[in-house]
């Protein structure tokens, strides 16, 4: 249940931090939401890859078909991947490694400060 | 620990390193390239945009190939809007032109492989590109009416530029890592200083000294006799002749090259020539030959072809101007294209204005430099080049009375020189002036008057009006020339600089001929009656087609001239072709060889898209020219597309020359090849040309000359994924100029049916130079099978105001 809605917040309040602010913002809303609703490495990682995979993928994806696939075409070319779907790919995953990077080093923050903290929202 | 690994991974991506672009700015969905994609449903800016600038608002309707429609109340404003629309189209390309014009493209791309990107500077700062350009600017500058035009151009551009946040910067930028500067008037005169350079690299002054040197002047005169009666120049002699215009043609010795057949290894290499494959075609005819009883015109210029395009099409008005073509992007007003009353069009000159001339230095110093009996002082330029990720170059340009000294300590055949260039682009023409007037002519006597600002590059200006005239006038400022001066170089201690110029009236132009016809296609200007020495790099096949087609024209249309603009005929397979395949061997060859011979003897000399035989004509000619030619041309020349590919301090006579050699049976000592110990002849030759080719072709997927030819479009930072290829017929020498890399960069053909002008055109590429925009090249396929669109320059906004067009308003805040 915290895990779902660790997600949702993610997801949520990366994609809002993404839209206005600068695009590494995302990482500090996945490091927060890490630090104050999760403690398990492991699931914290699987939703930091999740939430930023599917912010990523899919904004890049709405993109791509509001310009009939020109942009990602020609971009697959030059990297080159040859591939638009693969480079669409490769996208969500980069966004999802930062995300499951962020949302770890949030834990394991909270970890190394394990005693000070006193107060969790939810126990 | 993973929390540094994550902010050293985002930090990572939000960096360039080592060159690559940082990839999480890059690919982030959010202000990445993704961003940079346009809407296709949409236009690329706002409905309503505001500039503090504008007198009055501004209408721009897009129509659906997003050519824009600017409709402006004053001159101010029009100009100040069309700077804003060609940067919100080719922001990238218009600076990047201008980088590489000024020497600064190290400082983005770094030292290049073996350099090339420094040497590449220092070669446009030593032929004295900046310099130029500073010269125009003064001249821009002294006048409050230019300072003015250009100003408010540049108003313009920058009000598009402010207008960006840094990640909607075209993708040029963001791959590359850098921003753009603000746009000057001194951008706009570097633009035009490239321009300049494209088209005036009509001279081999130092390779043909190195030839005269070595193999003396009369074989020199020989192989490269340049005219015969056979061609037909663009302004046949007038029947009174060409002595009405001048007093006396004067004749003066040049200079006493030195002998010297000992062959010195290692001559210097030149600095690359930019496009010798370049040219023109344009002609106009007379009432007289068509259907309408009106003129009709026609012009395709033919440059590198290119992504972003050359050309920006716009039509342009306010209540006192209605004009409507194509522009450079970078610089006001219409460069070609037609307004109410008249159309114009362009083709270049070719005319050699540019002299080099061997200066010899004091001391190592080279404080000064010797002048008759005595020395002259020199002035010095520093030049910084910076250089991206190193430490800058610094150059040091030495200027004499003739110009800037570009080699130094370079190997010539008779030893090591010091040349300096003289050059008229290196002069403050005004021709913004010409195109300006030009834009709102309204007959003979105005494109007369507008045609006196035009100085450099010269250009064949053809000319037509509602009122059923029709003209062509080479414009240009032509230093008078001593016999042969341009051909070789000079000695600088004994030439002082260009100070008389042919007159005006004296440049030859034709007013309604009686043949009821002009044209030019980048020939020669005049045959030896003229009374100006002329010389140049001239066309020799293509022009001679047109004539002809030109001369038979009787009731035509403008489908006749869009036919004439794809003719594919081969005049130089015509005239060559029979001779070299009279020497093949027939019985040497094998059953292909045998099928091939008889191919090309049944051709029909169309160089189509479909054809074999264009292919292997093209590989025959090839091979025949540089195994005779070997001491001069480079073996391997990459690609097999360019025969200027010359060794170091050489050049060949041309294809023209040398089949006029073959048809006239000379004998010479090049015949025999370099490499071989036996003594080849002209029989041994073209039998090893055929089978050569014959090998060449065994080795090709497709023969077929389109597929072959394979012509390419190439985006100017030759990023490849940003280029096209396309299978077209045509080529080099043909009237359809569609070469592997150089092609009708615009074709126009102007109806003046009805006294009312009517323009057909099309560009191989788009509006657009974002190559995530559906307007990048969405023209291509139309100029590749001639589908030419209507260009519509009403004057009354309603026309554009329907669902055909999007429209965009500028206006005060």
């Amino acid at each position: 249940m915290k895990a779902v809605f660790a997600l949702i917040l993610m997801i949520v309040f990366g994609a809002i931090a993404s839209l206005f602010l600068p695009w590494w913002t995302i990482a500090i809303v996945c490091f927060v939401i890490g630090l104050a609703f999760l403690d398990k490495g492991p699931e914290a990682a699987l939703i930091g890859f999740v939430s930023v995979f599917l912010v990523w993928g899919t904004f890049a994806l709405i993109k791509s078909f509001q310009n009939d696939f020109i942009m990602l075409n020609r971009m697959s070319e030059l990297l080159p991947l040859h591939n638009p779907w693969l480079l669409l790919l490769v996208t969500a995953g980069l966004g999802g490694i930062i995300g499951m990077l962020s949302s770890l080093s949030g834990v394991f923050l909270q970890s190394i400060n394990e005693k000070p903290r006193k107060n969790k929202y939810y126990s | 620990m993973v929390f540094l690994l994550t902010i050293c991974l985002v930090v990572a991506l939000n960096i360039r390193i080592g060159g690559k672009p940082a990839f999480g700015k890059l690919l982030n969905p959010f202000s990445g390239f993704y961003n940079l994609g346009e809407n296709t449903n949409t236009l690329h800016l706002a409905d309503e945009i505001f500039a503090e600038q504008l007198e009055e608002s501004v209408e721009i309707y897009f129509d659906e190939r997003r050519i824009p429609h600017i409709f402006a109340k004053n001159e101010n404003d029009l100009y100040f809007a069309q700077g804003y629309i060609v940067a919100s189209l080719r922001l990238w390309q218009m600076e990047f032109q201008v980088l590489a014009a000024e020497g600064r493209i190290a400082e983005l791309l770094g030292a290049g492989e073996d350099n090339k990107f420094i040497n590449f500077d220092k070669q446009q700062r030593r032929i004295g590109l900046k310099m130029g350009a500073e010269n125009k600017l003064k001249v821009i500058e002294a006048d409050p009416f230019s300072k003015n035009l250009m100003g408010q151009f540049t108003a313009g551009v920058n009000a598009y530029m402010n207008s960006l946040k840094k990640n909607d910067l075209p993708i040029e930028y963001q791959l590359m890592g850098y921003q753009p500067e603000p746009w000057s008037s001194y951008k706009t005169a570097l633009l035009l200083m490239n321009m300049s350079n494209v088209l005036t690299s009509t001279e081999y002054d130092i390779e043909n000294s190195n030839f005269a040197i070595k193999y003396g002047e009369s074989l020199f005169d020989s192989l490269f006799n340049d005219y015969s009666d056979q061609l037909e120049p663009i302004f046949p002699t007038p029947p009174a002749g060409w002595q009405a215009y001048s007093e006396e043609y004067t004749t003066l010795n040049i200079t006493d090259l030195p002998v010297n057949a000992e062959n010195l290894q290692n001559l210097g290499s030149l600095y690359e020539k930019s496009d010798v494959q370049i040219g023109s075609n344009n002609w106009a005819v007379s009432g007289e030959k068509t259907v309408s009883a009106y003129p009709l015109l026609a012009n395709d210029p033919h440059l590198k072809l290119s992504f972003p395009s050359v050309w920006v099409e716009m039509h342009l008005n306010t209540p006192d101007l209605n004009t409507y073509g194509v522009v450079f992007p970078g610089a006001p007003g219409i460069i070609i294209g037609f307004n109410d009353y008249i159309g114009w069009g362009v083709t270049n000159a070719g005319r050699d204005v540019k002299d080099w001339y061997s200066i010899e230095f004091k001391d190592v110093t080279k404080d000064f430099y010797k002048w008759e009996e005595g020395w002259r002082a020199t002035t010095k330029v520093y030049e910084e080049i910076k250089v991206k990720g190193c430490d800058s170059m610094f150059d040091t340009i030495i200027h004499t009375h003739l110009g800037p000294v570009v080699y130094e300590e370079f190997p010539t055949q008779d030893g090591p020189k010091n040349f300096a260039l003289q050059w008229m682009a290196h002069q403050a023409g005004q021709e913004y002036m010409t195109f300006y007037l030009l834009n709102r002519a309204e007959n003979f006597e105005d494109y007369l008057d507008a045609l006196r600002y035009y100085e450099c590059p010269a250009q064949n200006f053809v000319f037509a009006c509602v009122d059923g005239d029709i003209a062509l006038r080479q414009q240009g400022k032509f230093p008078i020339l001593e016999k042969d001066q341009g051909v070789f170089y000079m000695d600088g201690s004994q030439k002082e600089a260009w100070s008389e110029f042919i007159p005006f009236d004296e440049i030859p132009m034709m007013h309604n001929p009686d043949r009821e016809y002009v044209y030019s296609a980048n020939q020669h200007v005049a045959d030896s009656t003229y009374p100006y020495f002329t010389n140049g790099v001239f066309e020799y096949y293509r022009n001679r087609v047109i004539n002809k087609e030109l001369r038979a024209m009787h009731k035509v249309s403008k489908d006749d001239f869009k036919a004439l603009q794809f003719n594919e005929y081969n005049l130089m397979a015509e005239e060559a072709l029979p001779l070299l395949l009279s020497y093949v061997d027939r019985s040497s060859l094998d059953e292909k060889g045998k099928e091939v011979l008889d191919a090309l003897s049944l051709w029909d000399y169309v160089n189509d898209v479909d054809s074999k035989e264009a292919t292997y004509f093209q590989l025959f000619s090839e091979s025949y020219y540089t195994s005779l030619w070997d001491e001069f041309v480079e073996t391997e020349v990459p690609g097999g597309w360019d025969p200027y590919k010359w060794k170091d301090g050489w050049k060949a006579p041309n294809e023209y020359q040398t089949y006029r050699l073959l048809a006239d049976s000379i004998e010479h000592r090049f015949i025999d090849m370099e490499e071989t110990k036996v003594v080849e002849t002209t029989d041994v030759l073209i039998n090893f040309a055929f089978s050569d080719m014959l090998e060449d072709v065994d080795t090709l997927d497709q023969v077929e000359w389109g597929k072959y030819k394979n012509t390419l479009i190439e985006h100017l930072a030759m990023i490849p994924a940003f280029s096209t290829n396309l299978d077209i017929g045509g080529n080099y020498k043909i009237v359809n100029a569609s070469g592997k890399f150089h092609g009708p960069s615009w074709r126009m053909i102007l109806d003046f049916d009805g006294g009312k002008i009517k323009g057909y055109g099309v560009y191989p590429g788009g509006q657009s130079g974002n190559p995530g925009s559906k307007f990048y090249d969405n023209m291509l396929s139309e100029w590749a099978t001639g589908d030419y669109h209507e260009l519509v320059n009403s004057t009354t906004p309603s026309t554009y105001q329907n669902s055909n067009y999007q429209s965009v308003t500028l206006k005060r805040p």
